[in-house]
């Protein structure tokens, strides 16, 4: 049998119906839907929690030390790879009173530069003076670059005699993070002295880089007590590992379900043309040639399903955002795949199956 | 093809024989009536002669070249595909090209009285349509066997003549053509006649 007939016989199944293509493209493509979506909702639940994670500050870790931190030595931490931002932080000598709110005392630190990176939204004039919370910000009508005066004549900055700038303001969200930033400013200062905190942002999260960021920030020589480190927002748990949770996700096994059901209706589908397969053999059309044919009108079947799914996983790729996407995108897009691998092979070996024999036994049977 | 019976009997375990001591020299070219009331092995017969069973008495020895083709009582086809294609499916199998398939099986659909309907679907067809269909596909299959089983018994009178009367077109074949029936009309259209009742076994 030419190989060109063979593709023309599929083609004229496919075109006649005899395939019945549209139907069982439609049981494949809500099998292949379904799966490719549930995996795609798996994978942007644990890309979401991690993202979630990590906006809510659940990876700064701080690490206590009073009057121990070398200021230098925390914001050296940002040269490791995985650790975004780092910075020190300690009280200011006094806090800022301003004229309109006497009762409510804003705190200040000061911070090393490297600290303001670990804040969200952060806005900056790139001048010098405080950086405010939105809170004080908002509480108080300031904008950046507008001048702060104390009620007392003294904005608390060194060399700055009564007043100072909003050189900049960040947001410090309610969001479970410890509590402090909210109703605060920020003194940057380049200081060599000791602080009492470093913050360090470690994403993704690794012991080793913790377990260096408690010890490498020491001044003196007490090496002895082991700092204190802790979360800066606790209440999500300690950090998860995101490449274990995507291998270990529920519907990691969405492919070879997909490959299973598939195998089934396409064996179903070849079955159900028995009568067919046996003519054929009975007509002289070689057993190859029956499977390839089989398998061509499967693949048209089956590629009908895919094209259904493809919106499905570019929806998925889209939401999991430009970092993960392409990942998401080829995880997913492994659901289809399988189906599409698994229909063929199974219409081509079932095709195989059915012998001539089969049409002397249907008569006989009815 | 040639086919040779000897001493054929057959029969299923625990039962009677159906039929025994069947000899005969069976020759390309003629068209045998298999007789005999239903019941009487018919079926049983020329699935031996297709060598899909073998006899538990005596021998056939099948000499030769061609293909063995089936016409069940029941016509079976693929109810979208066109009455064309069915019959072209035998001749594109063997390796012709379309163009020399479409035209060989236009011929054959001529002397089965289906020209009309090349471009139909199966499904379209009546009974004897289908039936004469069954054959000319057998026919696109260069048997050297062709075996027939109750062509007519499903179909009305009208119909079954239709398909009585092209059952001559078998026998220029070259082909060996064995057709059961146990209807007078369909049998009398035959060269050649088995009669299963002369074979009863004793
Ligand atoms: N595989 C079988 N096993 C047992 N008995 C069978 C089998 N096939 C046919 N028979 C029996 O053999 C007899 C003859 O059957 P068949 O050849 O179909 O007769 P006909 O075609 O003449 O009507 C029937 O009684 C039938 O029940
Ligand atoms: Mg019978």
């Amino acid at each position: 049998m030419l190989t060109r007939e063979v593709f023309r016989e599929a083609g004229r199944n496919l075109a006649s119906g005899t395939s019945r293509m549209l139907v069982l493209a439609l049981v494949a493509g809500s099998v292949m839907a379904g799966l490719t979506a549930a995996d795609g909702v798996g994978m942007v639940r644990i890309i979401q929690a991690d993202r979630d994670f990590r906006l809510r500050a659940a990876t700064t870790w701080i690490v206590k030390a009073q009057g121990q931190v070398d200021p230098a030595a925390c914001e050296a931490l940002r040269r490791l790879a995985g650790v975004p931002a780092a910075g020190a932080r300690r009280p200011a000598s006094q806090g800022l009173t301003v004229a309109q709110l006497p009762q409510n005392p804003i705190t200040v630190y000061q911070v090393t530069p490297g600290f303001l990176a670990l804040l969200p939204d952060l806005a900056r004039t790139g001048g010098a003076g405080l950086v405010v919370s939105d809170q004080v910000a908002g509480a108080l009508g300031w904008r950046l670059g507008d001048r702060i005066a104390s009620a007392d004549g003294q904005a608390g900055l060194a060399g700055q005699a009564g007043h100072a700038e909003v050189a900049g303001t960040y947001a410090y969200p309610d969001d479970g993070r410890a509590p402090g930033l909210g109703w605060a400013a920020l003194e940057p200062v380049n200081a060599r002295t000791a602080f009492d905190e470093c913050w360090v942002d470690i994403a993704p999260d690794s012991p080793a880089v913790r377990a260096l960021a408690s010890t490498a920030i020491r001044l003196g020589q007490d090496q002895a007590a082991s700092p204190e480190i802790s979360q800066l927002n606790s209440t999500l748990g300690p950090p998860a590992d995101q490449a274990k949770a995507f291998h270990a996700r529920p519907t990691l096994s969405a492919p070879w379900l997909g490959a299973a059901t598939a195998a089934v209706i396409a064996a179903t589908a070849a079955w159900a043309r028995r009568l067919e397969l046996a003519a054929a053999r009975h007509a002289r059309v070689p057993r190859l040639a029956s499977m390839i044919q089989f398998a061509l009108e499967a693949g048209a079947w089956l590629a009908l399903a895919g094209l259904a799914c493809l919106p499905i996983v570019a929806h998925y790729a889209v939401e999991a955002g430009p970092g993960d996407g392409p990942a998401v995108a080829w995880a997913l897009a492994r659901v289809p795949l399988a189906v599409l691998a698994a229909g063929v092979l199974v219409a081509f070996l079932v095709a195989g199956l059915i012998r001539e024999k089969r049409l002397f036994a249907y008569f006989k049977a009815r | 093809m040639r086919v040779r019976l000897n001493q054929v009997g057959h029969g299923f375990p625990s039962r009677p024989l159906l039929f025994d001591q069947i000899t005969r020299d069976l020759e390309p070219g003629r068209v045998y009536a298999l007789a005999g009331p239903s019941g009487s092995g018919k079926s049983t017969l020329l699935s031996l002669l297709a060598g899909w069973a073998k006899p538990v008495r005596g021998s056939i020895t099948r000499r030769g070249q061609g293909t063995t083709q089936w016409v069940f009582q029941n016509p079976h086809g693929v109810a979208r595909r066109t009455v064309l294609d069915h019959v072209t499916t035998p001749l594109v199998a063997a390796g012709l090209n379309r163009a020399a398939a479409d035209a060989a099986g236009g011929e054959l659909l001529a002397q089965f009285g289906l020209a009309d309907l090349a471009d139909q679907p199966f499904k379209s067809l009546s009974g004897g349509e289908a039936q004469r269909l069954m054959l000319a596909r057998g026919m696109a299959a260069a048997p050297g066997l062709m075996l027939v089983d109750e062509p007519t018994a499903q179909l009305d009178r009208q119909s079954a003549r239709a398909v009585t009367a092209t059952l001559a077109a078998l026998s220029g074949s070259g082909a060996i053509v064995v057709i059961a029936s146990h209807d007078p009309e369909t049998l009398a259209a035959c060269t050649d006649r088995i009669d299963l009742a002369e074979h009863a076994p004793c």
